[in-house]
């Protein structure tokens, strides 16, 4: 199975999953944190609106809900306001 | 680019319409932001009783002479009245006589103390997750508001064997964890979750009807009533607050007509 990195660790993906989708699939749901309250956050609406989902691709921030997951790429938290 | 109408959205209604448009010799254009045709209906047929009624909407063919832009979001409107949309990697401009907006209805999350918990999902999230992403779901799910499309996907999910935690609007709700969600906290008793899905209800997306400046935009009613071309948007489906699936799909097809017959009016 394919394979992205994620902080470090190898996260498998099927095509069609997004960033999001996948670490779901791993059972990691806090892979975004929080500007002010640096506490950690998560995809909520998988939809593009919460904002909850930020992290980084090659050091550009994305929403991992949006960007589909691909082959070798590295992803590391990102941040978010609160909302 | 140059047509005679331009749909935003490519669920239910958008297609219903654009069924209904191309078989008159109409410039058309569609738009949609995902990379496939088919909007929400996507996910959430899992809730439907009989889902593959509408499937034949989904699976019909597009005309050739019908200009369809996918992974396309509508962004803004120019001064001429034209309509902006992008790919993130592209701008293009769409002009049309006149804009059918059937963007559907966005979730209402329900937001209780600690919905910011990593594992904490709204019910379309879950929908995404399970239906498009094929993701597999973990044994113990918490399940939090009043949408009653919450109880059709739990009673679903408590069929197939998930540990589901109910509550009720009388309970009092939080969610507790450290790095994620661990306890959902009933009236202060701990339950053990490994995800919460939450949900209130659902409101129209209405942003192009405003960037239009026509919020209250001609929309399906079941008495219809006149209306002249100058209004240029048009709204039909579930962004009208329509309810049902048919209902969408018989509002998609009335304002196309109505379109028609406008269009024709004006000699375009
Ligand atoms: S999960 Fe809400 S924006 Fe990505």
């Amino acid at each position: 199975m394919a394979t992205f990195k994620f902080e470090e660790k190898d996260i498998p993906y099927q095509v069609g999953q997004s960033i999001a989708g996948a670490l779901f699939d791993s059972g990691i749901y806090g892979i975004s944190h929080s500007k002010q309250s640096k506490k950690l956050r998560g995809a909520f609406c998988m939809n593009g609106d919460c904002c909850g989902c930020y992290v980084k691709v090659s050091d550009v921030q994305v929403l991992a809900c949006r960007t589909p997951a691909t082959k070798s790429i590295t992803v590391k938290r990102g941040g978010t306001g609160e909302i | 680019m140059k047509y005679d109408v331009c749909i935003v959205g490519a669920g239910l209604s958008g297609l219903a319409a654009l069924h209904t448009l191309s078989n008159e010799s109409l410039r058309v254009a569609i738009v949609d932001d995902r990379s496939e045709i088919g909007g929400n209906f996507l996910k959430r047929k899992w809730l439907l009783d009989e889902p593959e009624r509408f499937n034949w909407l989904v699976e019909k063919e597009i005309s050739d002479s019908v200009d369809v832009y996918l992974n396309h979001e509508a962004i803004g409107v120019y001064a001429d009245e034209s309509l902006g949309i992008t790919d993130q990697l592209s701008l293009k401009q769409i002009q049309a006589e006149v804009y059918l907006q059937c963007t559907g209805l966005r979730e209402l999350p329900y937001l209780f103390d600690g919905w910011q918990l990593p594992g904490v999902i709204t019910l379309d999230a879950f929908l995404q997750l399970r239906l498009i992403e094929q993701v597999n779901f973990p044994h113990h799910i918490g399940i939090v508001g009043q949408n009653p499309l919450l109880e059709i996907a739990a009673d679903k999910l408590a069929s197939e064997g998930f540990n589901l935690i109910r509550t009720t609007t009388e309970q009092s709700v939080q969610t507790v964890g450290n790095k994620q969600v661990e306890y959902l906290m009933l009236d202060g008793e701990p339950y053990p979750v490994d995800i919460v899905i939450t949900s209130k209800g659902y409101i129209p997306v209405n942003e192009l009807a405003h960037l239009y400046k026509k919020p209250d935009a001609f929309d399906y009613r079941p008495q219809n009533h006149p209306m002249t071309l100058s209004e240029r948007i048009y709204r039909a489906g579930q962004s009208a607050a329509v309810t049902t699936p048919e209902l969408s799909i018989q509002s998609g097809q009335r304002v196309a007509k109505e379109i028609i017959s406008n269009l024709q009016k004006e000699g375009v």
